[in-house]
């Protein structure tokens, strides 16, 4: 749960919010065409003489287990109101504590700060309570109420004991319809946002995260936002965001979620009561995703090598090599390419981890990931190395040894075989489970997509790693590495795959140097 | 592995795990109208003959389970020029064993389906798997394996140095890590708690294999050890396989007992440091406490939550909101500690806060001042109380969190229950009692560092 103090520092609501709209299924024709005019890399190091083989120590198999108990997904209950507001009652009665989520489908995908900014002042004062009591009557229960916003939604929300439920409900409603707009709060929350954006330029991984954001995706895209500066927080006005409010927060633009130890019969009138009254908008503004097509997402590819260097005076670097996979959350290749980013740098077991931190010793944390995306979404690699140079050489070699060699069939097996055991660990709670029909929501994946989740996995086979992998892994990354400039710089002459690389130097600003 | 809990993005988040409290009230003094809510925690035990203690919540609701092994060792236990050893050492235990090649505990709870990790804490070093409930017997036979069988290898320690040092860096990339390092050594001076688990960098270089041999011998022993399984499995056969796996290991002697010492209270401590990594100013207030049995801890736990816990307690408020010097402000009794403590109170100061430090450090004082003379509203404690019991209950929720809550209760007192009996702790603290610990050990004699950006490249004005 997210609050209002910790909001900003927590800004990825990731699981636990979603969204149900258009399928922006947008294909990304021709994006993995750009093939590599540079050689493979070759490894700087003569190959060491060879020396005879110590006997292999043999080991024992591991323990059997026992027989496995059927998993299910549990059953989500749904019911929607007159103004179309659908709520999703997940029950778990283990505690008595209810989670309460107001999903707004109004993320930063329209507008960065005007999307924040629009969800904080909810909670600064509304017709009926100034900020003091909103906080006072929450925190008086034990809780807090979240408001905050990801890439599609805002959120309010906030955890309950069972008997304050009502409570619960009457103080998200209030805030998510009847905020102040003051001035005087809008000016507070422009101080505070721009000590969040300082803030964000104090930490090399956010920058690091930022600048390839900015750089996979076409100018403008939102998926890759500039770095607000105080002018641009300063240009906010209070009338932008009523308009913004007018717009979006509506009841058929939003979802309601209640898990935990709570009934449908029991919440129907509690909610008819508060959100019932809400108006819904007859129709909603394009959406944002609408004005890019294949071809847009096309021009962003790198066609040439390119290290981007943001200068930070950094013990070690942080390091990204990312690029736009093609691969969207309901995509029927999501599965397959999520093997492949397990199998290659997703825990102890892949291949990042075991050669460079466990045999290479380059570092503390090396892993690959994919981010879930309405559009195309983006494969990447983060660490953090002291030896760039050793660190880029290896990684190189992975990543051309994933796309034109097959894969260690028993470690694949692995990967595949944790995605469909582990389901029962991801169901846990009634938290896990209200994120699950979160995630459904935004992606618009189909009702019974956990339902056949584990059989869908089953589907990959280890014959489709290395197809996978070569069909949305560039040979061509956008590079970002954020430390000291003049030491990277000479450690990448080091690194043979990017002699004639293009080097761009960046300040914290995200500003070319 | 240090355990990563990313809740708040200061740069303090990255120099502390902090052990669970397990306090839990059920109704607060103010509140006996409210229906009493009452909770179960089922807790079966036995104890094995080389005094491994056992703990089990069966939860049949999903087919899979938590196990918790938390050892008696953590930063406190380190001896001077071996600092960070406990952590260092959890490394080692991903390594090989008798029967379990390097790294291989991990790979086996992955293709498990599992998830796999471990943390070390001032106080302890905990191992952990969240796995699908038919593998329990894998878990069981690779957890005594490396027990009793853990190979240290030279090749094996090298691996896990570097692992360790990577690790430090990353920590260090953080603004003011330094100097929040340097205001842990003040506040908790001349206690085991002067150190982070992190240690330094000199430490690590300077240890050997033969220093983990002998931690190993010394610290990783049944006696020293509590064992909590959460979740889809049967008692009776959790006893049966547990004997099974870990009954041949020998017992230990019982551990020597950690460096014992008081804090140092009624000093007044401000520094003002710089880093060149930062854009932006933090400011941290501590205060020493007492640490989890003392029995003012739930005073001072509660009044951590009316001072600094939430938008509406009483600093953040007029911190962030009346006077609006911080763009975030909060705290709370946050260094919670086995044998001692601090309360914290951190602000994230707007430029025209940073230009009224000075009327800001006279407010909280008169604030501080204030709650000693006068006290506190009912109603504050009743808040307070009701934090107190949401947090405990949002732990007992997940098959994670009542293994933790069990495993501190367990190692520490010998109560699984702890959380739930320490329900009366909470439940007895009056208004009365809570201006007491104000009065005793929140004053003006603070701790205070000031962290500001600095725009050169050196850490000028970096104290020594």
């Amino acid at each position: 749960m997210k609050t209002r103090t910790t909001s900003r520092f927590l800004s990825n609501l990731g699981s636990t919010l979603g969204v149900l709209t258009l399928a922006s299924g947008l294909a990304l024709a021709g994006c993995d065409k750009p093939e590599p005019d540079t050689n493979p890399p070759v490894d700087v190091t003569p190959p060491p003489e060879p020396t005879p083989e110590p006997p292999k120590r043999e080991y024992p198999e591991p323990p059997a287990p026992s027989a496995q108990r059927p998993v299910n997904f549990p059953e989500v209950q749904k019911l929607e109101l007159p103004n179309k507001l659908v709520v999703y009652v997940v029950e778990n009665h283990e505690v008595p504590i209810v989670d309460v989520q107001l999903v707004i489908k109004a993320g930063t995908i329209h507008d960065e700060l005007l999307a924040g900014m629009t969800a904080n002042i909810l909670s600064e004062g509304t017709k009926k309570r100034t900020k003091a009591q909103i906080d006072e009557a929450i925190e008086q229960v034990g809780s807090n109420l979240g408001v905050g916003t990801d890439m599609y939604d805002a959120g309010i929300s906030t955890r309950v004991l069972k008997p304050d439920l009502a409570l619960a409900l009457d103080l998200v409603n209030d805030v998510a319809r009847n905020p102040r707009f003051e001035q005087a709060a809008l000016d507070k929350l422009k101080a505070s946002q721009k000590v969040t954006i300082a803030s964000e330029k104090s930490d090399g991984g956010a920058l690091a995260g930022r600048l390839s954001s900015m750089l996979l995706y076409p100018p403008g895209h939102p998926y890759g936002h500039k770095l607000p500066t105080d002018a641009d927080v300063d240009a906010i006005t209070l009338d932008a965001i009523k308009a913004f409010h007018d717009t979006w927060y509506r009841p058929n633009n939003a979802y309601l979620i209640l898990s935990g130890d709570v009934t449908k019969d029991e919440v129907r009138k509690m909610v008819e009561k508060t959100l019932g009254s809400w108006n819904p908008a007859s129709s909603f503004p394009a959406h944002p995703l609408e004005q890019f097509a294949g071809a847009d997402y096309q021009k962003a590819v790198p066609t040439e090598l390119v290290v981007n260097i943001v200068d930070r005076n950094q013990i070690s670097s942080d390091i990204i090599l990312a690029n736009v996979n093609g691969v969207a959350r309901n995509s029927p290749e999501w599965n397959a390419m999520a093997a492949v980013v397990k199998y290659f740098g997703g825990g102890m077991s892949s291949i990042l981890f075991r050669d460079i931190r466990e045999t290479q010793k380059l570092t503390y944390n090396i892993n690959a990931f994919q981010s879930s995306q309405k559009a195309v979404g983006e494969f990447g690699i983060s660490t953090q190395t002291k030896e760039v140079d050793k660190m880029l050489n290896a990684v190189f070699q992975h990543i051309e040894d994933l796309r034109t060699k097959d894969p260690d069939a028993a470690y694949v097996q692995s990967a595949l075989d944790n995605m469909a055991l582990s389901f029962p660990l991801q169901i846990e709670t009634a938290s896990q489970i209200a994120g699950k029909v979160a995630t459904m929501l935004t992606y618009n994946l189909p009702d019974t997509y956990y339902n056949t989740y584990i059989d869908d996995v089953r589907k990959v086979k280890v014959e489709d790693i290395k197809a996978t992998a070569a069909k949305h892994i560039h040979p061509i990354p956008v590079i970002v590495i954020v430390g000291k400039a003049k030491k990277i710089r000479e450690q990448l002459a080091n690194v043979p795959y990017l002699k004639d690389a293009k080097i761009v130097e960046y300040d914290t600003d995200l500003n070319k140097k | 592995m240090t355990t990563r809990r990313p809740l708040l993005r200061l740069a303090l988040a990255s120099a502390l795990m902090l052990p669970l409290v397990g306090g839990l009230a059920l109704t607060g003094p103010a509140e006996a109208a409210k229906p009493k809510l009452t909770f179960e925690l089922d807790v079966k035990e036995f104890t094995l003959d080389n005094g491994l203690r056992v703990y089990v919540v069966e939860d049949h609701s999903t087919p899979a389970f938590t196990i918790n092994i938390t050892y008696d060792v953590g930063s406190v236990d380190e001896v001077p020029g071996r600092t960070g050893f406990a952590h260092f050492f959890e490394h080692m235990m991903f390594q090989g064993s008798k029967n379990l090649p390097d790294n291989a505990i991990g790979e086996y709870t992955e293709r498990a389906g599992g998830y796999i990790n471990a943390g070390t804490s001032f106080d302890t070093t905990a191992y952990f798997h969240v796995i699908p409930s038919q593998y329990l017997d894998m878990v069981l036979w690779g957890e005594a394996d490396r027990l009793e069988n853990l190979e240290i290898t030279n090749e094996a320690f090298e691996v896990q140095r570097n692992a360790v040092q990577s690790e430090k860096d990353r920590g260090d990339n953080q603004p003011f890590a330094k100097a929040i390092e340097q205001m842990i050594g003040e506040l908790f001076e001349s206690t085991p708690y002067s150190h982070l688990p992190i240690g330094t960098l000199e430490d690590l270089n300077a240890a050997e294999a033969k220093d983990a041999e002998d931690f190993f011998k010394v610290y990783y022993r049944p006696n020293n050890a509590v064992m909590v399984i959460v979740g889809d499995v049967d008692f009776a056969n959790v006893k049966e396989r547990v004997e099974h796996y870990f009954g041949g290991i020998a017992k230990g002697e019982p551990k020597p007992a950690a460096p014992k010492g008081e804090v140092i209270r009624g000093r007044k401590i401000e520094k003002k440091v710089t880093d060149d990594k930062a854009q932006q100013t933090q400011w941290l207030w501590a205060w020493p406490t007492v640490g989890d049995d003392h029995p003012d801890r739930p005073a001072v736990d509660l009044l951590g939550n009316i001072l600094f816990g939430g938008a509406s307690a009483r600093i953040p408020k007029l911190f962030t909101d009346d006077k609006q010097w911080t763009a975030f402000a909060g705290g709370g009794h946050f260094f919670a500690f086995r044998d001692s403590g601090a309360m914290l109170f951190f602000g994230v100061p707007k430029p025209e806060g940073e230009k009224n430090l000075e009327e800001a450090k006279k407010l909280l004082e008169s604030e501080l001042a204030n709650i000693a003379k006068k006290g506190i509203s009912n109603k504050e404690l009743e808040k307070a109380i009701n934090m107190k019991l949401m947090e405990s209950v949002s732990t007992l929720a997940t098959n994670s969190g009542r293994a933790n809550a069990i495993a501190a209760g367990a190692l520490w007192y010998g109560d699984p229950r702890r959380m739930l009996t320490d329900l009366d702790r909470y439940r007895t603290v009056t208004a009365k009692d809570i201006k007491r610990v104000a009065e005793q050990y929140l004053n003006g004699n603070w701790v205070f560092y000031e962290l500001v950006p600095a725009s050169g490249p050196s850490l000028t004005g970096m104290p020594k």
